[in-house]
């Protein structure tokens, strides 16, 4: 069945935070993600009458992903780099900020040596909650080596987080 | 809380992202084929009426005022059709006569150098 505007803006409710997350840890940068976002939401939009209802929200994480790749090759053409980093947060010390923003250089760099597949698994399932059967579907992979690949990603990403740390 | 979560912290988005959608779509028009209906009907609209206006133009020149050369190909033919071959008279170049069903009809392919 196809959506109509009452499906796509729950549907806004509903995922604005978790995709921000997931767009976030590629882009690192809020107004980007945020633009993604509505990006993301238009194109799904404006083919509506060939999306079902059920599977709007793996339709939209797809979509999102496919940009954020997108915009990412752009930039490298570019030799673009986003320095944005979340403001300091009510009651932070700068010395707290700076530690903030050290950890999330970390994370962004351990992050960034993991492949592309293994990355997306990774966020979906930590911040869009997706099952396995859902992230199979948005990441185009067989359900059965989902938790398997996770389970991987997961470590390596430790492993490069600790080589970060060292 | 997990090692994930202490690493990747939950971000708010910054705020309006609803309204900047909900505003975008209300520019929009509902339905895919209202918003092709409002881009495309002016056009096929205007094509029609000027289809219109051009075949009645052709159509009232036809009517009113029949083709002129036919009638004086109609008046030539015929009067050679009473006269004999010997009529037709050919300074440089040939003519060869075509054979018609009419015996009264003579037609003639003239060739000019």
């Amino acid at each position: 069945m196809p959506i109509d505007q009452t499906d796509l803006l729950a549907a806004y409710r509903r995922l604005e935070v978790p995709l921000y997350n997931v767009l976030y840890r590629w882009l690192w940068d809020r107004h980007e993600c945020q633009d993604l976002s509505q990006e993301t939401f238009m194109r799904v939009w404006k083919q509506r009458a060939r999306v079902d209802a059920a599977r709007i929200d793996a339709l939209i994480y797809a979509t999102a992903l496919n940009l954020a790749r997108n915009k990412l090759r752009w930039r490298g053409l570019w030799r673009f780099e986003s320095t944005d980093a979340h403001d300091c947060a009510n009651g932070e010390s700068p010395e707290e900020y700076a530690r903030r923003c050290a950890d999330q250089q970390r994370v962004r760099a351990a992050l960034s040596k993991l492949d592309r597949g293994a990355r997306n698994l990774l966020l979906l399932s930590e911040f869009a909650g997706l099952n396995t059967a859902e992230l199979a579907e948005v990441l185009q992979v067989a359900a059965g080596t989902v938790a398997s690949r996770k389970h991987r990603a997961l470590a390596l990403l430790k492993g490069y987080l600790e080589v970060c740390n060292d | 809380m997990t090692e994930l979560e202490r690493w990747l912290p939950r971000l708010a988005p910054p705020g309006g992202g609803l309204a900047r959608l909900q505003q975008t779509l209300g520019g929009q028009p509902q339905s895919s084929i209202a918003w092709l209906s409002m881009r495309t009907l002016p056009l096929i609209a205007t094509a029609s009426v000027v289809m219109f206006v051009m075949l009645s133009l052709m159509l009232t020149s036809r009517i009113l005022r029949p083709p002129v050369q036919a009638e004086r190909v109609a008046v030539v033919l015929g009067s050679l059709a009473h006269q004999p071959p010997t009529a037709l008279r050919i300074e440089q170049g040939d003519a060869t006569e075509v054979s018609t069903p009419g015996a009264s009809v003579r037609v003639f392919l003239v060739m000019t150098r």
